[in-house]
C-alpha cells in the first residue's frame, strides 16, 4: 500500500517537471548512441555505416521515448480523458443524432429519478425520528368478531403501559380540532390529543420550552399544550415569548409549553397543537385511541407481539362482556396485539403502487435504452470506415470498444443530466399538488441519494445500450475491419429487430398494467356509495364546550342554522350530521340486539356499527332513501323515548325475514334501548372499494354533540351558496366559525388522489414506452428499407407491384410486432399477477384489456411503418442501380 | 499481420531485461549509465542475449516509477554528461525474488524438457 502511495507520488512528482524529464531521456538515448558510435568507430567501420549500426542497434527511438513516457503517466485516466474529447467531438458532429438520444434518455432517466426519489423519501429513508427501527404501531384485532383492526380504548392503552416489560415507553393519541378565540381573529386548528410520554416515545425535543411531563394526561392538568413551528410563524410571528403565555382554546385557558421543531409533522402534516388527553383509564370504550411505542433495546417485534397479546387476552378474561373477551379463552382466535413497525404502518399502503410505478419507470427506461442502442447500431454501420481506418493504423480492439463504450456512457450521462432537471421538476410540481393521503409526501426531494442512483442508473444504461455496438466494433477490430462494406448486415439487422420487438413487449406490459388499474379506477369511481354526493354542499360547525354546555343551546344552534339555510334560495334542504361519509370521521361501537343477545353475544358475530347522529331531513339531505318506517321528528327530543334509524345492512342481517320496525337495539358504549323506527338504505363510510358497514343513526336531539357536519343540498352548483350560507351562520352566532366548506363530490374525490396519481403517472409512462417503441420501430423499418433499395430498386425494374413492395415491409413491421406482442402478453399475465391486490372489481386477467390494448400496438406498428414502406414502393430503379 | 501486433521486438522472455539490469547494477559496486548497461549485458552473455538497446530506455524508467532504481546525472570516463543508475534497497529486494521466481520457472522447463 506505501509503496503504491509512493509510485502515485513519483508519477506526481514526473508530471510537475514532465518536459525536463523529456528532455532528460533524449540527452540520455543521444548519449548512447554518440557512445555506440564512438565504439563502431573504434571496431574501424566508416563514419556513416557505424551511426547506422548504432541506430539499428538501437531500435525506433519515437517508439521508445513513447513508451518511456507511458511508463510514467497516468494512462487510463489520459485515455479516459482523451475518449471524452473524442466522444464529445463525434456527438457534436451528429447534432440530430445526439438530441434523439440524450432526449430519449432524458425522458427515461428521468422519470426513473422522480420515481426513486419518491420511493427514497417515502420508503427507504428512515423515519426522521431517535432509533426508528425500534418504533412500532399497536394495532388491536380479533378474528372472532372479524375485525382486522380497531383502535384502543382509554382502559387498554393503560393497560399496556402498566403491564408490557417489551415496551420502554407507550403512547396513544387521537387527532381533533379546537376553536382559538381571544387575541386576533376567531380560528379552527387541527390539534392532536396525546398521551404524557407520546414525545418521548418519538423521542424528539422540543426547538424551545418543553413536552409534556409524566401525569398531565389527567383530567384537570392538561391545560398545557405544544405548537407546531408553522403556527407559531403564522399566527404568533415566532415570538419565543409565547411560552408560559395562556391562549384561549375551546374557551379553555390553556398554557403553551413549548414549540416543536419545523420538520415535527406526527401523526399528521395538518396538526398544529399538541393537547394531553384527560385520560380516563377506566373507560374501555370507545376505542378512539392510536397506540405507538417504542421497544426495549435488543426486544423484536414478534416477541412484543407476543407479550401484549398475552397482556390482552388477560385485560379480556377480567372484563368480559366488551369485545377484547371475546375469544379470550380460545388459541389462535379472538384479540391479539399486532405490532407493525411504525414506518410500515405509515407507508404500507403506498409500497404496493410505488413499486408498480418504479417497475413502470424501469421497463420505460429499458425500452429508451434499446431505442438509442438502435440509433447506435443504425449508425456504427456508418461509421464501419471510420473504424476500419483507426484498425489499420493500429488500434486494438479493445481500445475501439473502450472508446465506442466511452461515447456510450458519455451519451447516457448527458441524459442523466437533461434527466435529472425533468425529474427536479417534476417533484416540485409533484409538491405543489394538492395531495393529500400519502404518507411521507413531504419529506419527498431530489438529494444526494438520489443523484448517486441516477449515477448509477445512467452508468448502467450507458454501458447496456453501449455494449452491442461495442462488441460488434470489437469483432470487426479483430476481423481486420476492412472486409464489411458500407450497409448492415444479416447479423445486426437481426439484433436491431430483436431490440423492436422487446420494445413492443415491454411497452404491451405497461400498457395493460396501466390499462387494469384504469379500469379498476373508473369502477371505484362509479361505485353505489349508498347516497349523491353531486349537489351536495358539506361544513363543520364546532360549538365551543363552555358558551353551549347545554344541550338545549346546542340544538337551538343547529335548528336556527338549518332553518335560515333552508330558506336561502336555491337550497332543497340542510340538515346536521356528526360522522359524515369520507371526511376520516369515525365513530364505531359494538352492538345488542334485544332479544338475539345469544346471537351478538356469544359468537362470531359481535359486529361494529358506525354511529350517527342526525337532525330530521338528514336522510333527505344525503339522498339516503328512507326505506321503511319513518324519518327522526322534532318530537323525537330528549324526553321523549328513545328511538333509532338502523340501515339496510344492519336490518338485513339481524331481521332476515321479520321486521326491524319496532324492535330494540342498545350499543356496548351507552347500554341504552333504542326503538327502531326506520330503515334506511346503506351507506359506503370511507372505503369506496370496501364493504357497507352497519349503520345505526340516532336523533341529534337524544344524543348531542358539540360539533358536526352541516349537509345542504343544493339545486344549482353547490359552490354557489357559500357565501350566503356563511352569512346566515354569522347571523346565528357570530362566533362560531364554519370551515372546510366543500361540495360531497370533492370530499369523495380526495379519497381516490393517490390512486388518481398513480393512475395517471402510469398511463404518462405507458403512452412514453409506446412512443419510444414507435420511434424504435421506425427507425429499424427506415434504415431496413435504406439497405435495402437497391433490391427494391432491382426488383421494381422487373416488373414488381409497389403495392407487393410496401406489402412486404408492412409485413416485415408486422412480424416483428407479432413477437412483441406475443412476448408481451406472456410477461403481463406474469407481472400482473403481482398487481391484484391494486384493482378493484378488475381481474388481473381482464380479457377486454388483454385484446384491445395489443390491437393499439398493431394500429401504433403499422402507422410507425407506413412511411418507409411508401418509400420501398416509390424507390426510383435508376437511381437505385447507380447507388451501387 | 496477425492481430495487429507489431511493436515489441525484445527476443527475450517478457520481464527478464527487468531482471538482467537489475542484476547488472547490483554487481556493479558504482552507478551505470544506460550504454554501460547495455554493454555489460552483451558481454557477460557473450552476445548470446540480444538487447534492442533503446529498449533499456523504458524498462530503466519503469524501474524508477516502482522505486528500484535510482537515476543522478553525473559525468562519464570519458567527460560527457550522462545518467547514472543505481540499484535501491527496494530493488534489491525485488531482484532476489525476480531471481527465485525465474529460477522457479526455468527449472520447471528444464525438467519438462528432459522427461520429454
Amino acid at each position: 500500500m506505501i509503496s503504491f502511495f509512493a509510485q502515485l507520488w513519483r508519477r506526481l512528482l514526473y508530471y510537475r517537471r514532465r518536459s525536463e524529464v523529456d528532455a532528460d531521456l533524449e540527452e540520455e538515448m543521444r548519449f548512447h548512441l554518440q557512445m555506440k558510435t564512438e565504439e563502431n568507430l573504434a571496431n574501424g567501420m566508416s563514419a556513416e555505416e557505424a551511426s547506422q549500426a548504432a541506430r539499428r542497434q538501437f531500435g525506433n527511438p519515437t517508439w521508445l521515448r513513447e513508451e518511456s513516457r507511458e511508463m510514467w503517466s497516468f494512462r487510463s485516466i489520459e485515455t479516459l480523458l482523451q475518449d471524452l474529447h473524442f466522444g464529445l467531438r463525434m456527438l457534436r458532429k451528429n447534432p440530430g443524432f445526439t438530441a434523439v438520444a440524450v432526449l430519449t434518455l432524458a425522458l427515461g432517466i428521468g422519470a426513473n429519478s422522480a420515481i426513486f426519489s419518491l420511493v427514497n423519501g417515502i420508503l427507504l429513508r428512515p423515519l426522521p425520528y431517535a432509533q426508528p427501527d425500534r418504533l412500532v404501531r399497536l394495532i388491536q384485532a380479533n378474528a372472532k368478531l372479524g375485525l382486522d383492526t380497531w383502535g384502543l380504548s382509554q382502559a387498554d392503552f393503560a393497560t399496556y403501559r402498566d403491564q408490557s416489560q417489551t415496551l420502554e415507553t407507550v403512547a396513544a393519541y387521537a387527532n381533533g380540532g379546537v376553536n382559538l378565540t381571544g387575541d386576533g381573529e376567531a380560528e379552527r386548528l387541527l390539534i392532536t390529543n396525546v398521551t404524557a410520554d407520546f414525545f418521548n416515545v418519538l423521542g424528539i425535543n422540543p426547538a424551545f420550552g418543553r413536552t409534556f411531563r409524566g401525569g398531565e394526561d389527567a383530567p384537570g392538568k392538561n391545560g398545557v399544550c405544544v405548537l407546531s413551528y408553522g403556527l407559531w410563524q403564522r399566527r404568533f410571528g415566532g415570538d419565543p415569548q409565547i411560552i408560559g403565555k395562556t391562549l384561549n382554546l375551546n374557551q379553555t385557558a390553556t398554557e403553551v409549553v413549548g414549540i416543536m421543531p419545523a420538520g415535527f409533522k406526527f401523526p399528521r402534516v395538518e396538526t398544529e397543537i399538541w393537547i394531553p388527553l384527560a385520560l380516563n383509564t377506566a373507560r374501555t370504550a370507545p376505542y378512539f385511541l392510536v397506540a405507538i411505542a417504542r421497544l426495549k433495546p435488543g426486544v423484536t417485534d414478534s416477541q412484543a407481539e407476543a407479550e401484549t397479546t398475552t397482556i390482552l387476552r388477560d385485560f379480556g378474561r377480567q372484563h368480559p362482556g366488551i369485545g377484547e373477551s371475546a375469544g379470550a379463552d380460545e388459541e389462535g382466535t379472538g384479540p391479539k396485539t399486532i405490532v407493525k413497525p411504525l414506518k410500515e404502518a405509515l407507508v404500507g399502503k403506498t409500497e404496493k403502487p410505488l413499486l408498480v410505478l418504479l417497475s413502470a419507470v424501469g421497463f420505460v427506461l429499458l425500452i429508451a435504452c434499446a431505442n438509442v442502442a438502435n440509433l447506435l447500431l443504425a449508425r456504427a454501420t456508418s461509421r464501419t470506415r471510420e473504424i476500419a481506418v483507426r484498425c489499420a493504423l493500429g488500434a486494438t480492439p479493445s481500445r475501439i470498444a473502450q472508446q465506442l463504450l466511452t461515447e456510450s456512457i458519455l451519451l447516457a450521462f448527458i441524459g442523466a443530466v437533461v434527466g435529472m432537471a425533468l425529474a427536479w421538476f417534476g417533484v416540485t410540481m409533484l409538491n405543489r399538488l394538492p395531495i393529500e393521503g400519502i404518507p411521507r409526501i413531504d419529506e419527498v426531494g431530489v438529494n444526494g441519494t438520489v443523484l448517486a442512483f441516477t449515477a448509477g442508473v445512467a452508468l448502467l444504461t450507458g454501458l447496456l445500450f453501449g455494449l452491442t455496438p461495442a462488441l460488434r466494433a470489437y469483432k470487426m477490430g479483430l476481423a481486420g475491419g476492412m472486409r464489411e462494406g458500407g450497409r448492415g448486415t444479416t447479423g445486426s439487422r437481426r439484433m436491431n429487430g430483436a431490440l423492436v420487438a422487446a420494445q413492443f413487449a415491454l411497452s404491451l406490459m405497461l400498457l395493460i398494467g396501466a390499462g387494469l388499474l384504469f379500469k379498476s379506477f373508473q369502477r371505484l369511481e362509479s361505485v353505489s356509495i349508498g347516497f349523491k354526493p353531486e349537489k351536495m354542499l358539506t361544513m363543520i360547525t364546532s360549538l365551543p364546550r363552555l358558551k353551549y354546555a347545554q344541550p338545549e343551546h346546542q340544538l337551538q344552534f343547529y335548528r336556527s342554522l338549518i332553518e335560515r339555510v333552508r330558506s336561502l334560495p336555491g337550497i332543497q334542504d340542510a340538515a346536521m350530521i356528526t360522522n359524515l361519509p369520507f371526511t376520516g370521521t369515525d365513530n364505531t361501537d359494538g352492538f345488542n340486539i334485544e332479544g338475539q343477545e345469544s346471537l351478538t353475544d356469544s359468537k362470531e358475530e359481535r359486529e361494529q356499527a358506525q354511529l350517527q347522529q342526525v337532525t330530521p331531513g338528514s336522510f333527505q339531505a344525503m339522498g339516503i332513501p328512507l326505506l321503511r318506517g319513518r324519518d327522526f321528528l322534532d318530537t323525537d327530543g330528549s324526553n321523549a323515548p328513545p328511538v333509532a334509524i338502523v340501515d339496510e345492512t344492519l336490518a338485513r342481517r339481524y331481521w332476515p325475514d321479520g321486521d326491524a320496525i319496532g324492535k330494540r337495539i342498545e350499543t356496548t358504549g351507552d347500554l341504552v334501548w333504542l326503538t327502531i323506527v326506520g330503515i334506511v338504505g346503506g351507506v359506503k363510510h370511507d372505503d369506496l372499494a370496501g364493504g357497507r358497514q352497519p349503520h345505526i343513526y340516532s336523533p341529534l336531539a337524544q344524543q348531542p354533540a358539540l360539533g358536526a357536519f352541516l349537509v345542504v343540498r343544493t339545486e344549482g352548483a353547490p359552490n354557489a351558496a357559500i357565501s350566503a350560507i356563511r352569512s346566515e351562520a354569522q347571523q346565528v352566532d357570530p362566533d362560531i366559525p364554519i370551515y372546510l366548506i366543500r361540495p360531497m363530490a370533492d370530499v369523495i374525490g380526495k379519497t381516490l388522489n393517490s390512486q388518481r396519481l398513480t393512475n395517471w403517472l402510469l398511463s404518462a409512462f405507458s403512452v412514453l414506452a409506446l412512443l419510444l417503441a414507435a420511434v424504435g420501430i421506425y427507425g429499424t423499418m427506415s434504415v431496413y428499407v435504406g439497405s435495402r433499395t437497391n433490391e427494391f430498386g432491382i426488383r421494381l425494374a422487373l416488373g414488381a407491384q409497389p403495392g407487393h413492395l410496401r406489402r412486404a415491409v408492412l409485413r416485415e413491421g408486422l412480424l416483428l410486432t407479432a413477437f412483441g406482442i406475443a412476448a408481451g402478453t406472456a410477461g403481463a399475465l406474469a407481472l400482473t399477477r403481482t398487481m391484484a391486490s391494486l384493482l378493484f372489481e378488475v381481474s388481473a386477467t381482464d380479457p377486454l384489456i388483454f385484446t384491445a390494448l395489443p390491437l393499439v400496438l398493431v394500429v401504433v406498428a403499422l402507422l410507425a411503418c407506413y412511411v418507409p414502406a411508401r418509400r420501398a414502393a416509390s424507390v426510383d430503379p435508376m437511381v437505385a442501380l447507380r447507388h451501387e | 499481420m496477425t492481430k495487429g501486433k507489431t511493436q515489441k521486438k525484445t527476443e527475450m522472455m517478457p520481464g527478464t531485461l527487468e531482471m538482467l539490469i537489475l542484476k547488472t547494477l547490483e554487481r556493479n559496486a558504482q552507478p551505470l549509465h544506460g550504454y554501460g548497461i547495455a554493454q555489460y549485458i552483451r558481454q557477460i552473455s557473450q552476445d548470446v542475449l540480444q538487447v534492442e538497446e533503446g529498449s533499456l530506455y523504458p524498462a530503466l524508467q519503469r524501474l524508477a516509477v516502482k522505486g528500484w532504481v535510482e537515476a543522478e546525472w553525473g559525468m562519464s570516463e570519458k567527460n560527457h554528461r550522462a545518467r547514472f543508475y543505481q540499484l535501491t534497497a527496494a530493488g534489491r529486494k525485488q531482484l532476489l525474488q525476480e531471481v527465485a521466481d525465474f529460477e522457479m520457472v526455468l527449472e520447471a522447463i528444464m525438467r519438462v524438457l528432459q522427461t520429454a
